[in-house]
């Protein structure tokens, strides 16, 4: 009668190993850095890149085709920079300053972004204000 | 004034952690009054922890900047509802939120449930529950302390404020009812222990909790459901689901309570299963424990920006003490643990069961190994990789196909074992029609042979829910003279768990034609259109007439006046407002997108902006706009799935007549076996 289980979660379990194999196999991306990229020792194709905008460096063109063009160092201060399209619309929180995960392609020259994500600058963790009370003026100052 | 919240809090903690020391002495000890008097501390606790909670939600209605908490998570110009949504709006407040319901469940359970468990095993219950309690209310006190005082003398004038995107009536009750699931799910778990160690391992705690884990899966359905509506309205992307970890993280304790929910049938049927049940019972809390620490951590990377703090090491720690008690509890009742029946072949329900249990639990092992990758890797590899929704859609979709086919199959096959020639009969009439649907399907675009397999099944499904309904209905028909909708209602109110798990069976399989449609036939596009010009997507022209600005007290406005017509025709379809709203306080912007809905599709049409750099000096009348334009099929199935699923559920847990009488059936029962 045992045997009737196991080999139930044998049939089961096998596959679904079967299905998470192939599926890591085709869909995993590496998670690399701008120093990785830019010292030559990552590139190609399926690649996930975390960096900071860097600043004044967005650019954007609707047409012919939505292009954004930026450029992204390591967190929290990167030495190097690295230039990445994207193929399509400016979103809204994209800004330099800003952490993004990118992920797509790169071949020793620009990074091809086919997925472009940024993070909402936290707010939960908002800076309490000083003992100075600096803070607080700056927060009323904002709202005034 | 000031401190009743902070003061509150620190008598809840300390009652709590009295209630679980002397609880637990009591269960040990054998001593009855202990166990009174803990389950009586627990219950002031309760009443404290939600004392604290109103006096946070008060902080936030009097603006009281004093608090951090307050001063970080909301302004003077948030409208009230918000500001009582603000208050789990942020990590403290929501570990409160969460600590309170917990305490309250626990009370309201012990209340409930005063007459019914024998002594020993109230004894071990009381101190359960308080250590979940006490565990949660630690967190609060001591890591994450809603009521903290900003360092400074100078009280602000005005706060931080709400992220606009949290600002949505989706967002009132969405956390509330993922909390709800979250922390109702620990009384099952109270149960399941107070079972393991006081030795009483029959059926009862499964008889005793299965409303509790009925009613915590249907807030965690609910809540996870209003979190895909949320997005799909709010965020202007065009979908409802993303694999994304946090919602993951909610989605794995619901897989496990759902597997949950199906195995305990065998253990109340058959005898079987009772180890497998433990197990479940328990992953089911702890994984949603679990989902606080990973969303909490900041192990993984997600758009959901928690705080990166180290309270979430605290969870782990927390979950890996319940675990070894778990386990030792298993092993000291082990003998009692054993089945009482046994699997006799695999053409029965309860292997059904066996099989839509393994399905479950393997899908929540591949989403967990999904989520837990990154970590994996690099420990494994040493270095990072990451797998996002695809790897989901490839290994979850096929198992989700094998579960469709078990949901139809299943209540249709017979107790310990079926004939063929009875499987022939009953299964003959919707394999048939599934399989000429899903034929349909796969000869009208053959490129997709998974989606006509996920529509054949589904069409499955509704067969056998529709011939079953059909049947009970037909035996009533010689019974008395009822109207059709009255013979329904008693087919239902007869056998609620029946008929209203039938319901929710027919509501997956229309919410799963709803996600197949949507997520294979979406036609997504991002357009640039000039005022007075119009671009063609799918079968739809869209017209951008006019272009205006409107200017409101938090944020302006960029709206756009879309003309939908039909493309082949000419006929109009509709007209769509899409905004942008940029928020000068907090410099960000957000997308209000507006949503044609019909039955058979959703035109879902989001405005990202004004199209050329110089955004800001543009005269809008000649200007030009980007668009993203999405064609949904059969979206809102999605939706009115849902409301069914939450309609087939207040069916079998609303105390109907026929469902007390039930009720009373088991208190008999109990009785009995106690005398």
């Amino acid at each position: 009668m045992a045997n009737r289980y196991i080999l139930a979660g044998l049939i089961v379990f096998s596959a679904i190993g079967f299905l998470m194999y192939t599926a890591v196999n085709e869909t995993a991306r590496a998670v690399v850095t701008v120093d990785q990229l830019v010292s030559g020792s990552a590139s190609g194709a399926n690649l996930r890149l975390g960096g900071r905008v860097s600043d004044d460096s967005i650019s954007y063109e609707a047409e012919p085709r939505p292009t954004v063009k930026f450029s992204v160092h390591d967190i929290p201060e990167g030495e190097r920079t690295i230039d990445v399209v994207y193929y399509g619309l400016m979103p809204d929180t994209l800004k330099a300053g800003r952490d993004v995960i990118l992920e797509g392609q790169y071949h020793g020259a620009v990074f091809e972004a086919s997925s472009l994500l940024t993070q909402c600058p936290s707010k939960y963790k908002v800076p309490l204000p000083g003992k100075d009370g600096g803070a607080d003026s700056e927060a009323q100052t904002r709202y005034n | 004034m000031v401190d009743i919240g902070h003061f509150s809090l620190i008598c809840s903690w300390m009652l709590a952690l009295y209630a679980a020391v002397i609880g637990f002495a009591g269960a040990i000890k054998r001593k009855p009054a202990l166990s009174v008097s803990s389950a009586n501390a627990l219950n002031a606790s309760a009443a404290f922890a939600v004392t604290a909670l109103v006096s946070l939600a008060a902080a936030f209605l009097q603006h009281d900047y004093r608090y951090a908490y307050v001063w970080q998570h909301s302004s003077n110009d948030m409208h009230s509802a918000y500001l009582v949504s603000a208050v789990w709006g942020g990590m403290d407040g929501s570990m409160l939120l969460w600590a309170a319901l917990v305490a309250l469940f626990s009370s309201i359970c012990l209340m409930r449930h005063e007459a019914e468990p024998s002594a020993a095993y109230r004894g071990w219950l009381v101190p359960w529950l308080a250590v979940s309690t006490t565990f949660f209310l630690t967190v609060v006190v001591f890591l994450t302390n809603p009521f903290r005082l900003i360092p400074s003398d100078i009280t602000p004038v005005d706060g931080k404020g709400l992220n606009p995107l949290l600002q949505n009536p989706s967002m009132l009750i969405h956390p509330v009812c993922l909390y709800l699931g979250f922390t109702g799910f620990s009384v099952p778990f109270a149960y399941c222990m107070a079972a393991l160690f006081s030795g009483d391992l029959s059926a009862r705690w499964i008889d005793y909790t299965k409303r509790w884990t009925l009613i915590a899966w249907g807030f965690l359905s609910a809540g996870i459901i209003l979190g895909g509506n949320w997005a799909y309205i709010e965020l202007g992307w065009g979908g409802f689901w993303a694999w994304d970890p946090v919602e993951n993280s909610s989605f794995m304790p619901w897989l496990l309570g759902t597997a949950f929910l199906h195995s305990v049938l065998v253990q109340q049927q058959r005898g079987l299963f009772k180890s497998w049940n433990v197990l479940l019972c328990a992953s089911t809390y702890l994984m949603a424990v679990f989902g606080t620490f990973l969303t909490r951590s900041g192990i993984v990377q997600s758009v959901h920006a928690f705080a990166e703090t180290d309270v979430g090491w605290v969870f782990l720690a927390y979950i890996g003490a319940l675990a070894a008690f778990v386990l030792t509890g298993m092993w000291l009742s082990r003998r009692e643990l054993r089945s009482s029946g046994k699997l006799q072949s695999y053409l029965s329900r309860e292997a059904a069961f066996l099989f839509n249990n393994l399905l479950f639990v393997g899908i929540c092992f591949a989403t967990f190994w999904g989520v837990m990758f990154p970590v994996f890797s690099e420990a494994i590899t040493g270095e990072k990789s990451v797998v996002g929704a695809p790897f989901f859609n490839r290994v979850n979709g096929p198992l989700f196909l094998a579960l469709l086919f078990l949901m139809g199959a299943g209540p249709l096959i017979s107790w310990r074992k079926s004939s063929l020639r009875a499987l022939k009969k009953t299964f003959l009439k919707p394999l048939a029609f599934g399989s000429l649907i899903m034929v349909l399907g796969m000869v009208l675009d053959p490129s997709r042979p998974l989606a006509g397999l996920a529509f054949g099944l589904s069409a499955f499904v509704i067969a056998t829910v529709g011939i079953e309904f059909h049947r009970a209905m037909s035996v009533r028909k010689e019974l008395a003279n009822e109207s059709p909708v009255q013979r329904a209602v008693n087919v239902v109110r007869r056998k609620p768990h029946r008929y209203g798990g039938f319901i929710i069976h027919l509501a997956v399989a229309i919410m799963s034609i709803a996600i197949t449609a949507s997520y294979v036939y979406k036609t997504e596009r991002d357009v640039v259109i000039a005022v007075g010009q119009s671009v063609q997507v799918g079968r739809y022209n869209f017209e951008l007439k006019n272009l205006s600005e409107s200017r409101e007290r938090t944020y302006g406005a960029l709206i756009a006046e879309v003309i939908v017509t039909n493309a082949a025709t000419g006929d109009f379809v509709a007209k769509v407002y899409p905004e942008r709203r940029f928020y000068p306080a907090s410099g960000e912007s957000s997308t209000e997108v507006d949503i044609h809905m019909t039955l058979l599709r959703d035109v879902y049409v989001a405005l990202a902006g004004l199209a050329g750099t110089e955004k800001s000096k543009q005269d809008l009348t000649s200007a030009r706009a980007s668009f993203k334009i999405f064609i949904n099929p059969l979206q809102i199935w999605l939706w009115f799935g849902a409301l069914l699923m939450l309609f087939g559920l207040v069916l079998i847990v609303a105390p109907l007549k026929v469902g007390s009488a039930v009720r009373e059936s088991v208190n008999a029962k109990a009785a009995e076996v106690h005398a």
